[in-house]
């Protein structure tokens, strides 16, 4: 379990984290999602010690990360996948981190056995493709047989069978009551993997609850309805208070609403129906929303293909 | 006993990630060779000149110096070696493993100062004595040789290993500090190569007061049998600058306790 109680992390005027409280529960894969520049991987350091938190406190399994005697046995960390000397052989990579807390030499064989690296065991990293360093740094990982896995972009660079091996991975890990926590930028594969949902932008807590919920509270979800007579119920769903767009397929796509309270205004309004369906939005739609306002970085035409901000005004 | 285990761990750890990299056998490789070499090299040069000599240089003549006088290039090798076991780990990233693995950093650092110290001064003794057997077998060429029993000769000889190892591990402070490659060898090859004939330069009364306390030249002290005008005693000199090494190791251990990484 990790629990982070107000934890904060200034650099100078910059608030990487901005008090942060939250905890991570074992048995379940909690997810970490986040825009760049969220905070995420900062919040990973301070959960590990390496750097230390302006305010507020982080625990794991209870105990302040340093205050363990063998860490690798508590937790099992994955920060970034090139994080290897390009010279040394992945056997003796793994041999000396397992030597850092008396690991036995046979748990070296039996984790490069795991992700499938025994064949390339004696070859230096440094022809490691970005997939064959992923599989050493969850190797890694794995060395203590942690109580706690944290991994960051663990699936960065894996080819889709790789990428399946980790989802498996993780979700028998937490069957056997191991606490998960994993970030990704792929929606789609976190919405597979994820029992829960830790989401922060500009270093805060925006979302902590169970997939399916931030899933359903975001508000993305959408109402599909096709009429020959769109105008009337435009018209009529503009009057309920209600917002609408038009696709081009001649559709209607209305926002923040249900298909009962749609087809009870349509009917009301003698309109008639061709298709009246619910768009479930997807875990990308739901952290789109969620982090609209917290993200750093942005292509410039994300909002709407043909309004660049600042040249409307400007021209 | 857990604290002995952490550090037996740490030493294990260290020991690995320093065999298992061709940079440690290239680094100890240009050391041997530069350190045996140059001493035969620059005793030839020093030994066919001797007699174009003033008397007075003639009186002080250090064979036993002279036959060491590689030992000045193989230390650079050797300091690159010291300084590449922080600064690789650096640039790589593993340094976030290395300390995630073993929170508390001082045992990171009292570790591979061990591996490094001792590793070094086997390398460094041996190159010491090789070099002193090369050097007075071509010193001994223009009768100028002295064995290992005259006054101080062996003293200099076994100094010539441990100046390195000192050296080494001064190193391994200024890595510690600036914690990247280029800078920390930019750091040493300025302490070691730039500063002492600076310092020749300056008025005797700064030399006597300053100059002399300077790392590589109070280090230097104890690969000499004749001690020069100015300069402090061999082991006066060596442990001057061991207090150097010690300053900078923990001056080094104060900011890794402190700094993220």
């Amino acid at each position: 379990m990790i629990e982070a109680t107000g934890l904060t992390k200034r650099y100078g005027d910059t608030v990487a984290v901005d008090d942060l409280t939250f905890s991570v529960q074992p048995g379940v894969v909690t997810g970490f999602l986040g825009p760049n520049g969220a905070g995420k991987s900062t919040t990973m350091r301070l959960i590990l010690g390496l750097d230390s938190p302006s305010s507020g406190r982080v625990t794991v399994n209870g105990r302040p990360y340093a205050a363990h005697e063998n860490p690798l046995i508590e937790v099992g960390a994955l920060l970034e996948a090139r994080a290897l000397h390009g010279g040394r052989s992945a056997y003796n990579h793994l041999l000396w981190v397992a030597q850092t807390n008396g690991l036995p030499r046979g748990r070296v064989d039996q984790v490069l056995e795991l992700v499938g690296l025994t064949q390339v065991a004696t070859k230096r990293s440094r022809g490691f493709s970005l997939g064959m360093g992923q599989r050493l740094g969850i190797a890694t990982a794995l060395l203590g047989d942690p109580k706690v896995l944290l991994l960051d972009e663990p699936v960065n660079g894996l080819d889709p069978e790789g990428i399946l091996w980790v989802r498996n991975l993780l979700k028998h890990f937490a069957s056997t009551g191991k606490t998960i926590l994993v970030s990704s930028h792929l929606m789609n594969e976190m919405a597979l993997t994820a029992d829960r949902l830790l989401v922060i932008g500009r270093g805060k807590l925006i979302a902590d609850a169970p997939t399916a919920e931030v899933i359903r509270q975001s508000g993305a979800s959408r109402v599909r309805v096709r009429t020959p007579q769109s105008g009337t119920l435009l018209t009529a769903l503009t009057a309920a208070g209600l917002t609408a767009e038009r696709g081009a397929d001649g559709t209607l796509s209305v926002s923040g609403s249900t298909t009962e309270q749609v087809g009870e205004l349509a009917a009301a309004n003698q309109v008639v129906l061709h298709e009246l369906s619910l768009q479930q939005a997807s875990l990308e739609d739901a952290f789109m929303e969620l982090t609209d306002d917290s993200v750093d970085f942005r292509a410039a035409t994300r909002q709407h293909p043909d309004t660049v901000p600042g040249w409307e005004h400007g021209r | 006993m857990i604290i002995g285990g952490l550090l037996r761990n740490a030493v294990a750890a260290e020991w690995t990630k320093l065999r298992s990299v061709r940079s440690t056998y290239w680094s100890v490789l240009i050391a041997v060779v530069l350190g045996i070499g140059l001493s035969a090299a620059i005793s030839a040069g020093v030994g066919s000149s001797f007699k174009d000599m003033s008397i007075a240089d003639q009186l002080t003549f250090d064979p036993a110096e002279i036959s060491l006088a590689g030992l000045h290039f193989a230390q650079l090798a050797l300091g690159v070696l010291a300084i590449l076991t922080v600064s690789a780990e650096y640039s790589s990233g593993t340094v976030r493993t290395t300390f995630s693995a073993i929170p508390r950093r001082g045992y990171v650092l009292a570790a591979k100062a061990l591996v490094i110290g001792l590793t070094v001064a086997v390398i460094g003794i041996g190159t010491a004595f090789g070099a002193f057997a090369i050097g007075q077998l071509v010193l001994g060429h223009y009768g100028l040789s002295v064995s290992l029993s005259h006054p101080g000769v062996t003293r200099a000889v076994i100094g010539g290993g441990l100046y390195i190892t000192a050296l080494a591990l001064f190193a391994l402070g200024l890595a510690v500090i600036i914690r990247h490659t280029a800078g920390a060898i930019t750091a040493l090859v300025g302490v070691v190569f730039i500063l002492p004939p600076v310092t020749f330069l300056l008025p005797d009364a700064w030399q006597r007061n300053f100059s002399r306390y300077l790392p590589a030249n109070a280090g230097n002290q104890i690969t000499t049998t004749i001690t020069e005008r100015n300069a402090l005693g061999p082991w006066t000199g060596y442990g001057v600058f061991l207090a150097w090494t010690v300053l900078f190791l923990g001056i080094g251990w104060y900011l890794l306790r402190t700094r993220d990484v």
